[in-house]
C-alpha cells in the first residue's frame, strides 16, 4: 500500500506551485554552479595542458648547463577528473601544480597544510555543495508536514480508517518524497552516468558518485519524515528539522573539524622550512654538518676512482656533489613530512569517525574520494610527484657529472637529450583505493541507515498515531 | 450492528466513558448528541480503534473492536467534522486515492458515479479540491464511504458549519445511505438535525449516556427542553 502513498506524494509534490518555485531555485543555482564550475574545469584543464606543452618546449629549445636546466626545471600538473567538476575537493586549495626545480623540495601539500583542514569544513559553491547542503534543506522545507500535516489536518484518522498501516503511510512518505529528490537530481546524475559511459570519466566512479548521494538522500529524507511523524505540529517539524539541519550540517562538521585540528594541530609552512633548511644544515641521524658532509662524500669519490686530487677525477665532482645535496634534502624533506602526514592522517581518523556524528562528514569525504580530489589522492598525486623530480635532477645531475663540455669549455646537454627526457604521467588511483581508504565511511552510511530503520520502526511501535 | 457494553475510558484520571452502553441496528442513523467534552469523539475514536478502552467491549457486526482485526476496517468508513483531503487534488483523485488505499480500484466513470450519488455536481469532480466549498468537502467525505461499501458510517460533527442548503443535501444522503441498509453513527451538536436525519438519539454527559430515545417519539422542541435540561 505504501507506493499509493508514495504515488500521491510526487502528484501532490508536482502540482504544488512552491515546490515549483523551490525546485527551480535549486536547479537555477544547480545551473550556476556547474557553469562556474565547467567553465574553471575547461580553464585549469587548458591552462594546464599549454603550460605543459610550453615548458617542454622552453627546456628543450637550446643547450644548457645540466645545473641551469635543473633550475630551470618543469611544472607538473595533477590531471583533472571529470568527477572534479561537481566536487572540486581540495584541489581549489592544495592547488594541481606541482613545481620542479633543483635544490627545492615542493611542499604543496605541506605549504596548504592548515588550509586542508578547513577546506574539509565547507568549499565553495559547487554541485557538490548543492547537493550536500542545498537538497537536504530542500527536501526539509517539502516533507517536514508530510506527515503532521495530515495529524493537523485530520486526513490521518480517515486513511488508517481506510484500513492504511502506520508502516505503510511512514514507507510511503518517505520512498515518496526520496523520490521527489532523485527526480530534481536526476538530469545531474544522468550526465555523470553518460561521462562515465562516454569514457570521459571511470564509469565505476560515477555510478559509485551517484549511489552515494542516492544513500545520502535516502537518509535525509528518512530523518524529515520520522521527524514529521514525531511531532504533534508542522510549526514543530519544521523547527525541528531547521534545528537538525543547523546541528548536522553546520555545528557539528565545524566542530569536528575544530576539534581535529586542535587535538592534532599542523606546524606552519614556515616552520617546517625552517625545520628542513636547519636539519639540512646541521644533518640528521648523526650525519654530520653539511661541510662534514661534503667533505666525507670527497674523500669517498677520491677513493673511490683511486686519485688524490678532485683534478685528477675522470668525472666532474660538482655533478655527484649535487646530486648527493639533492638526495640529502630528500632525505630530510622524507623524515620531516612522516610527523606532518601522521598528524594528518589523525585528523582524517577524526573526520572519518565524525561520520558517525553527521552524515554530511560522511557524503563530503565519500563525494571527494571518489572524484579524486580529496586530501589522500592528492598526496598520492605529491608523492609521484617528488619522484618524478628526483629522476628529473638526478638525471640532469649525472648529465653534469660525466663532465660533457661544448665548443664553449661549458658543461651541457643537447636539446635532443632534453627532449627525450621521460615526461611524468600520473595515473590516478583506481576506484580499489576509496574502499580501502574510506572503509568506515562506507559503514558510517550502514550505521545511518540502521539506526534510521531502527528509530522509525520503534516509533512505529511506540508513538500515538492520533 | 454496532453495540457498546459497559465501555470506561480515563484520560488522567479523569473518565471520558463512564461505563457506556447501546445499540445500534443495521439501517439506523443514531445520533449523540452532547457538549464539547461529554465523550462523543471517544467513543467514535473507540469503534474506530484508534483508543482501547480500559474495561467493556465494543462490537462491530458481532466482532470485538480490540481484536484489531482488518476485516473490521473494511466495515467502517469516517467522515470527520472538517473533510480536508487534499486541496491540489481534484475531488475525483481524492476519492480514486482513498478507495486504493482501502484496496479498491474504480474507473474513472464509477468514481464519478459515486460522486454524483454523495450530491457532488459533475463539473466539481474534475476541479481542485481547494476551490471546494466545505458542503462539497463533506459530499466528497460521503463518495469515499460509499465508494468503500462500508456497513457502518461514523461522522463526527459532520453539519458543522454546514449552509442550510448543504446540510439538507448532507442529511438526504445520510437517509439514502441508511435505506440501502448502512449504519450511521453520527456524534453532533445539532438538536434539529439529529431529530430529522436520525432513528435513535443518546445524549450524553460527562461520559455517560443520560437519555436515549427513538426520533419517532419525539420533535425538536422535546428534544432540546431535555438536551438543556440534561447539560
Amino acid at each position: 500500500m505504501w507506493h499509493i502513498i508514495a504515488k500521491k506524494e510526487i502528484k501532490q509534490a508536482f502540482s504544488n506551485r512552491v515546490f515549483i518555485l523551490l525546485g527551480l531555485i535549486v536547479w537555477i543555482i544547480i545551473g550556476v554552479s556547474a557553469l562556474s564550475g565547467y567553465k574553471n574545469y575547461r580553464n585549469i584543464k587548458k591552462q594546464q595542458e599549454h603550460a605543459k606543452e610550453l615548458f617542454k618546449e622552453e627546456l628543450a629549445e637550446k643547450e644548457r648547463d645540466p645545473h641551469s636546466a635543473a633550475h630551470f626545471g618543469t611544472y607538473l600538473f595533477k590531471p583533472l577528473t571529470f568527477l572534479s567538476l561537481y566536487d572540486p575537493g581540495v584541489n581549489d586549495y592544495s592547488g594541481s601544480t606541482y613545481r620542479v626545480e633543483a635544490h627545492r623540495q615542493s611542499q604543496m601539500n605541506l605549504a596548504n597544510a592548515r588550509d586542508t583542514s578547513a577546506i574539509l569544513r565547507l568549499g565553495e559553491l559547487s554541485i557538490s555543495t548543492v547537493f550536500q547542503l542545498l537538497i537536504p534543506l530542500l527536501l526539509i522545507f517539502f516533507s517536514f508536514s508530510s506527515i503532521s500535516k495530515e495529524r493537523e489536518e485530520g486526513t490521518l484518522k480517515l486513511l488508517f480508517t481506510q484500513g492504511l498501516g502506520i508502516r505503510s503511510l511512514i514507507w510511503g512518505k518517505i520512498f515518496g518524497n526520496y523520490s521527489i529528490v532523485m527526480l530534481i537530481s536526476l538530469p545531474v546524475f544522468l550526465i555523470i552516468l553518460a561521462s562515465g559511459l562516454l569514457g570521459t570519466e571511470s564509469f565505476i566512479r560515477t555510478l559509485l558518485f551517484v549511489v552515494a548521494y542516492g544513500f545520502y538522500f535516502f537518509i535525509i529524507t528518512c530523518i524529515c519524515i520520522l521527524v514529521s511523524y514525531r511531532t504533534k505540529t508542522s510549526g514543530a517539524s519544521l523547527l525541528s528539522l531547521l534545528c537538525i539541519w543547523t546541528l548536522l550540517f553546520l555545528i557539528v562538521p565545524k566542530l569536528i573539524a575544530g576539534i581535529a585540528t586542535t587535538t592534532y594541530p599542523l606546524i606552519s609552512y614556515n616552520e617546517f622550512t625552517k625545520q628542513m633548511e636547519l636539519d639540512y644544515s646541521n644533518g640528521i641521524e648523526n650525519d654530520g654538518t653539511r661541510g662534514e658532509r661534503t667533505q666525507k662524500l670527497e674523500k669517498e669519490i677520491l677513493k673511490k676512482y683511486n686519485v688524490h686530487t678532485v683534478s685528477e677525477l675522470p668525472i666532474n665532482l660538482d655533478g655527484l656533489m649535487l646530486q648527493n645535496s639533492e638526495d640529502y634534502l630528500s632525505k630530510v624533506y622524507r623524515a620531516r613530512s612522516i610527523p606532518v602526514e601522521e598528524q594528518l592522517e589523525r585528523q582524517k581518523a577524526i573526520f572519518k569517525l565524525g561520520a558517525f556524528f553527521t552524515p554530511y562528514n560522511a557524503i563530503n569525504q565519500l563525494s571527494m574520494a571518489i572524484s579524486g580530489t580529496d586530501l589522500y589522492q592528492h598526496q598520492d598525486f605529491h608523492k609521484k610527484a617528488g619522484k618524478y623530480r628526483d629522476y628529473f635532477v638526478r638525471t640532469l645531475n649525472m648529465e653534469l657529472a660525466k663532465g660533457e663540455k661544448n665548443e664553449a669549455g661549458q658543461y651541457t646537454v643537447s636539446t635532443t637529450f632534453l627532449k627525450n627526457m621521460e615526461q611524468f604521467t600520473y595515473v590516478q588511483p583506481s576506484v580499489n583505493f576509496v574502499f580501502h581508504k574510506y572503509p568506515f565511511i562506507l559503514l558510517s552510511f550502514l550505521f545511518w541507515m540502521v539506526l534510521l530503520i531502527f528509530l522509525i520502526e520503534l516509533s512505529i511501535k511506540k508513538q500515538n498515531i492520533l | 450492528m454496532l453495540k457498546a457494553i459497559n465501555l470506561l475510558k480515563s484520560y488522567n484520571g479523569k473518565k471520558a466513558l463512564d461505563n457506556i452502553s447501546f445499540q445500534v441496528e443495521k439501517g439506523e442513523i443514531y445520533c449523540l448528541l452532547g457538549q464539547n467534552g461529554a465523550g462523543k469523539t471517544t467513543t467514535i475514536n473507540l469503534f474506530l480503534g484508534f483508543i482501547k478502552p480500559d474495561d467493556g467491549n465494543a462490537f462491530i457486526d458481532g466482532e470485538e473492536i480490540s481484536t484489531g482485526t482488518s476485516s473490521l476496517n473494511k466495515k467502517m468508513a469516517y467522515i470527520p467534522e472538517m473533510v480536508q483531503l487534499y486541496g491540489n487534488l481534484s475531488g475525483m483523485e481524492n476519492l480514486d486515492f482513498f478507495s486504493r488505499i482501502a484496496g479498491f480500484k474504480y474507473p474513472q466513470e464509477k468514481l464519478s458515479e459515486f460522486l454524483t450519488k454523495a450530491g457532488l455536481q459533475e463539473d466539481a469532480h474534475r476541479q481542485q479540491l481547494s476551490s471546494y466549498s466545505k458542503g462539497m468537502r463533506q459530499k466528497v467525505g460521503i463518495a469515499v464511504a460509499i465508494a468503500k461499501n462500508a456497513d457502518v458510517i461514523f461522522m463526527d460533527e459532520p453539519t458543522s458549519g454546514l449552509d442550510p442548503k448543504a446540510m439538507a443535501e448532507f442529511t438526504e444522503s445520510c437517509k439514502e445511505l441508511a435505506a440501502t441498509g448502512k449504519t450511521i453513527f453520527m456524534a453532533t451538536h445539532d438538536i434539529f438535525n439529529a431529530v430529522n436525519v436520525g432513528t435513535k438519539i443518546g445524549i450524553m454527559r460527562e461520559g455517560s449516556i443520560i437519555h436515549e430515545m427513538l426520533t419517532t417519539d419525539i420533535d425538536a422542541n422535546e428534544l432540546q427542553k431535555i438536551y438543556l435540561e440534561t447539560i
